[in-house]
């Protein structure tokens, strides 16, 4: 058996606790009966394998490297001749093992007949999967960028999982029968959130693979990751439907569209990538001897995660304006306005990310990614509104990327903010990489 | 069985190893002593493995620890400054799933534990659960996991810190146990005379450089520090047949004229003869024994020497 697992099993689920979590599902139920009779039984079912998959699971699944890094268990356990794949599994489905037993009551109940439909069931035990799967890569992301605060990190993984699968486990709630159109199909919602969910499901456990073999110290290369962004960009270039009217209007459609779609996409996993990746200089250095040493093999390995997205993102840009040189006519709007917005997103990205890793090096940065948050949201939302507010709406092309509007408004002075934030970034690199030579304090 | 060349490891601001290098034989037991940031953990923590220098190389028996750290891991066993055990599970079930994280086949998974337990004093411990255990059991049973998979290299991180003495004395036997089984130890710890109990060698960080690395005992050929005490002051005739004497060097006598220490390069049989000369010359000699250059003073007089 895998060790991990047999160790969730003699910890999690003792004799005792096999006894009492029936119990305790018992003593809900037969409130549910007394209280709203046979009928709520499927809302109660459904609640209670959310609330033990979804919300306790994700707890579980959370802590499970993360309590093991404060225990000090954790480096023993990357010494151990455990391979990433045993891991994995036995990370995901043991730390979690107690809320499935809980959830399998539930199925009981459901198989008696007290229970919601099946596609219900199916629903939420792939949504509790996905969401604990969430939980565990999001923390292992997290280690990655050091450990600050346990509660802190195991609860923003969480919360964090949670929030990604809610849409998917309401969806059907809040608008049943309804339809998404990707790729010009219209696909009953509960299907395509359903499938999405499997796929997702697949790459996140793929991810947790991928971040085990890193922790592990096994050769790791960055390949998958360039697949992952190839992937979103399809899954996203589908939604084209769902792009804004405007654009359409201005006669974004089509091909244009989807590619524009899947630009979207990969600059928003461009964003997250930033925040995920570690920015540890030493780190660098130490790839960059590997990479003087091994030459090209060793310079893919140093490139940082957020750079494939960004340069998948530029070929998309790239191939959206020469889509719409070729397919529209001179003077629309599409064919003004698409090439300058193309490239304002771009040199907004660069802005971005220079500012997160400004912040994030800064000499006495506690929670530099923290405040990379803030700085977002008052670049992006607060600037904005205040802008709006004194009746400068012209304006807004300087803080957001715009879809129409002169040159010297939507391209220029953009640049100019991302030419600054590179040279403070290449100035905060080299301070963040010198190291004081003498009286060294160490851990 | 260890060779570190050029060794250096940065923590974001600071530089923990200088271009450390070193190498240690096989079956020695080799104490790691310095003052708090001197690199010690880094450095056990750089061979076991575990952290990525910015420079440098390690061979652990002829492994390449930075290029294949996996590899690495079947031959070393690390205990930590900090005891990782789970407190709920048995020490039966702690042996079992360090074994089996091994890669300790399913068959041979019983009698791995029994066998290691019994090593490390534990079989009648193994039904007990770890969060029970006093401190110096828990020390132990941590010491069984790093080496149930039987490495060449143990790797131990202060493993004395917050132990009774009981408990200290209790460990001082077992890593000197260790020791006689072949095993390569280094251990890390700022209790200069426990170390002396046990260890061959001394290595001494100093700012993340190796100030000092030398054998505990001097070895066959060296002078050695004899020490001979009178049971009468004699000073002038001791200093005579002593100063006489050429394998006799760096003589110091006492004030009372009763205590002499010196160098000595003779063998046993010319000792002997030495001895037999002093009692002909009607020295009253209580004893003549070895002395043993104590850690402390090679902590101390390193220390004072790099601080300069």
């Amino acid at each position: 058996m895998n060790p991990e697992f047999q160790r969730y099993q003699w910890l999690e689920v003792p004799s005792h606790r096999l006894l009492s979590l029936p119990a305790v599902l018992l003593l809900v139920f037969l409130a549910a009966w007394l209280g709203g009779g046979r009928d709520v039984f499927p809302v109660v079912t459904e609640l209670t394998i959310g609330l033990l998959v979804i919300i306790w699971g994700t707890r579980l699944a959370a802590d499970a490297v993360l309590g093991e890094v404060v225990n000090r268990t954790w480096d023993n356990q990357r010494m151990s001749a455990m391979t990433p794949w045993d891991m994995t599994w036995g990370k995901l489905l043991g730390s979690t093992i107690y809320t499935w037993y809980g959830a399998g009551w539930c199925v009981v109940g459901f198989a008696l007949g007290v229970g919601g439909s099946l596609t219900d069931l199916l629903r939420l035990v792939m949504a509790g999967l996905e969401a604990q799967a969430l939980a565990l890569m999001i923390s292992l992301l997290l280690m990655r960028r050091g450990l600050h605060s346990l509660r802190g990190q195991v609860t923003a993984a969480q919360f964090l999982a949670v929030v990604i699968v809610l849409p998917y486990v309401t969806l059907v709630q809040i608008a049943p029968g309804a339809v998404v159109p990707w790729y010009g199909l219209e696909i009953s919602a509960t299907v395509f959130a359903f499938m999405s969910q499997m796929v997702f499901l697949a790459w996140t456990v793929g991810a947790i693979y991928w971040l085990m073999r890193v922790e592990l110290q096994y050769p790791a290369t960055q390949w998958p990751w360039v697949v992952f962004v190839a992937f979103v960009a399809f899954y996203a270039a589908g939604f084209d439907a769902l792009l804004p009217a405007v654009l359409a209007g201005a006669g974004i459609k089509g091909m244009a569209g989807r590619l524009l779609a899947a630009f979207c996409g990969t600059i928003l996993l461009t964003y997250a990538a930033t925040f995920v990746e570690p920015k540890d200089p030493q780190r660098l250095k130490f790839l960059v001897n590997t990479a003087r040493a091994e030459g090209m093999v060793g310079l893919v390995d140093l490139t940082p995660t957020w750079a494939f997205g960004f340069g998948v993102a530029v070929v998309l840009g790239l191939v959206v304006v020469v889509d719409l040189m070729l397919s529209t006519p001179p003077g629309t709007t599409a064919r003004a306005a698409v090439p300058l917005f193309v490239v304002a997103v771009l040199l907004f990205t660069v802005r971005d990310i220079s500012m997160i890793y400004i912040l994030v090096l800064h000499e006495r940065a506690r929670r530099g990614h923290s405040a990379a948050v803030v700085y977002l949201i008052l670049v992006y939302f607060v600037a904005p509104v205040a802008l709006s507010g004194a009746g400068q709406e012209a304006l807004l092309p300087i803080l957001w990327p715009n879809l129409g509007g002169p040159l010297e408004l939507v391209v220029i002075p953009v640049l100019i903010q991302a030419v600054i934030a590179l040279v403070v970034v290449s100035q905060r690199w080299r301070a963040a990489s010198t190291i004081q030579p003498e009286h060294a304090t160490m851990p | 069985m260890i060779v570190v060349r050029n060794l250096t490891f940065d923590y974001p601001t600071k530089r923990a190893l200088r271009s450390v290098s070193l190498e240690i034989h096989a079956g020695t037991i080799t104490g790691l002593a310095g003052p708090n940031g001197a690199g010690k953990t880094t450095l056990l923590r750089c061979l076991a493995g575990l952290e990525t220098p910015v420079t440098g190389s390690i061979l652990i028996d002829r492994v390449n620890v930075i290029a294949t750290p996996r590899l690495s891991h079947r031959r070393v066993g690390l205990l930590q400054d900090y005891i990782g055990l789970y407190n709920e599970l048995t020490c039966r079930q702690t042996l079992r799933h360090a074994a089996a994280a091994h890669g300790i086949a399913e068959g041979e998974l019983g009698r791995r534990v029994t066998d290691t337990a019994a090593r490390l004093g534990l079989v009648d411990r193994l039904d007990e659960k770890v969060g029970t255990l006093s401190r110096g059991l828990r020390q132990r049973l941590a010491i069984a996991q790093a080496m149930i998979h039987r490495p060449r290299v143990l790797l131990l991180d202060e493993p004395a810190a917050g132990l009774d003495p009981d408990a200290r004395t209790a460990l001082s036997e077992l890593l000197r146990h260790l020791g006689t089984e072949g095993l390569t130890v280094i251990v890390s710890s700022h209790i200069l005379a426990e170390l002396e109990d046990y260890t061959s060698h001394l290595m001494i960080l100093r700012n993340g450089r190796i100030v000092e690395h030398c054998p505990t005992r001097a070895p066959a050929g060296r002078p050695r520090r004899l020490k001979i005490m009178l049971a009468q002051p004699a000073s002038g005739s001791l200093r005579g047949m002593l100063s006489s004497d050429p394998t006799v060097s760096a003589v110091d006598i006492d004030g009372v004229g009763t205590t002499a220490r010196f160098d000595y390069a003779g063998d046993v049989a010319a000792q002997s003869q030495l001895l037999r000369s002093m009692v002909q010359a009607g020295l009253a000699v209580a004893s003549l024994q070895e002395e043993p250059r104590s850690m402390q003073v090679v902590y101390s007089e390193k220390m004072r020497g790099a601080k300069r």
